[in-house]
């Protein structure tokens, strides 16, 4: 099981430790800066609606509807490979068609979306058709938290965050292939998700940069 | 179906006594099914029964189940082999195998590694195995009411439209 969630093989120098202690004792656990943030922003509205675009873990929708949330769970990354799968070889994938098909929640519906690394394997224009979807389905207020490597390589599926506490997340990834990260910058993350007002970016220093979006 | 293996049991022989009774003919429809002195019923993996399932019995799940279940103070299991599409209200659930509908569980829902569930859930405590796969909602607060089973005015998601069982139901009663 890879733990570098950024691809970045020995990316920690020899004895530089991760930012949280407990990392030292699990290898696969890493901190996060957004989850706090994103979890606050989620406390003063009633009974939230939250979307995770991630596989359904346990840990995570225990922790998320013990804070009160309604958990929507939706393997967005999966979906979309079975989706690409089945369709017919002879005609270009319409990832605007997936997106009407299989994701058709309402608008204003959500107060949170945890996006964790998906972004990552999306295209630019994949990317943004998928931010201008979620904005829509999003109630003013509501805050999107998503992952962005600064690494050269990733993994070739996107990891599975599994929430320790709302300072830390275990990272889990089986595949020992990789892929050409996307590399977005700053800019390119903005103006990705243009609607979205940035609420801040935090650097780890693990090679990921979390960013936390909100609509205003 | 004496002779087949069960997961539960992988040392089950001819001769080993099968703990549930099992339904296997359709024409069990309708009629009221004894439990296994152990207090199961078994819906063997052969049988295709479209229609409402209610009871007052545990109930395990091996075949194909289209409608809805309910089992209001029982638990019910879904075997690996399993393919429903039901309104599910059980005190708890089990599911191994495949389930499209809403799951409203009294106590708790258990989400085996094979498991897969498209629908909403209701219950106050979950069970999730890693590399079960699920979508839909979960609601831990919400109480769970117990559904009216009769009529078909709100039918398990993704139903087949024109079902021509509508009208089957299957009572699970001690004999």
């Amino acid at each position: 099981m890879e733990t570098n969630p950024s691809g970045l093989k020995g990316f920690f120098k020899k004895g530089e430790a991760s930012e949280v202690s407990p990392a030292k004792e699990d290898p696969h656990l890493h901190r996060t800066l957004g989850l706090k943030e994103f979890m606050s922003r989620l406390a003063g509205r009633e009974k939230p609606n939250l979307l995770d675009l991630g596989p359904a873990r346990e840990r995570n929708i225990l922790y998320l509807a013990g804070r009160g949330c309604k958990v929507y769970v939706q393997d967005f990354f999966f979906e979309l490979q079975g989706a690409r799968r089945q369709a017919p070889p002879d005609q270009e994938f319409s990832f605007q068609g997936f997106l009407n098909d299989s994701f058709p929640y309402p608008n204003e519906i959500f107060d949170g979306v945890l996006a964790w690394d998906l972004f990552n394997y999306l295209s630019p224009k994949d990317a943004t058709m998928l931010a201008k979807k979620l904005f829509a389905q999003m109630k003013v207020g509501g805050v999107l938290l998503a992952f962005f490597s600064s690494a050269k390589m990733i993994p070739s599926e996107p990891v599975v965050y599994r929430i320790a506490d709302s300072h830390n997340l275990h990272y889990e990834n089986d595949h020992d292939s990789e892929v050409k990260a996307p590399n977005f910058t700053n800019n390119e993350i903005v103006k990705m998700m243009d609607r979205f007002a940035v609420v801040n970016f935090y650097f780890l220093r693990n090679g990921v940069r979390e960013a936390l979006l909100a609509k205003k | 179906m004496w002779d087949r293996k069960d997961s539960r049991d992988t040392k089950e022989t001819k001769d080993t006594k099968y703990p549930y009774q099992t339904i296997t003919e359709p024409s069990m429809e309708n009629k009221p099914l004894s439990p296994s002195p152990d207090g199961f019923v078994n819906i063997g993996p052969s049988v295709v029964f479209k229609g409402d399932i209610q009871g007052s019995e545990d109930l395990v799940i091996e075949g194909e189940i289209e409608g809805k279940i309910n089992l209001k103070d029982n638990s019910l299991h879904l075997g690996p082999k399993s393919r429903v599409r039901a309104e599910i209200y059980a005190k708890s659930v089990t599911i191994e195998g495949e389930v499209q509908g809403d799951v409203y569980a009294v106590e708790r829902l258990v989400i085996k590694k094979s498991g897969r569930l498209h629908g909403n859930i209701v219950a106050p405590r979950l069970v999730l195995e890693d590399g079960a796969r699920f979508k839909g909602t979960i609601d831990m607060e919400k109480r769970v009411e117990a559904p009216a089973i009769s009529g078909r005015e709100s039918g398990p998601k993704g139903a087949v439209p024109g079902n021509e069982n509508k009208d089957k139901s299957l009572n699970l009663e001690l004999s």
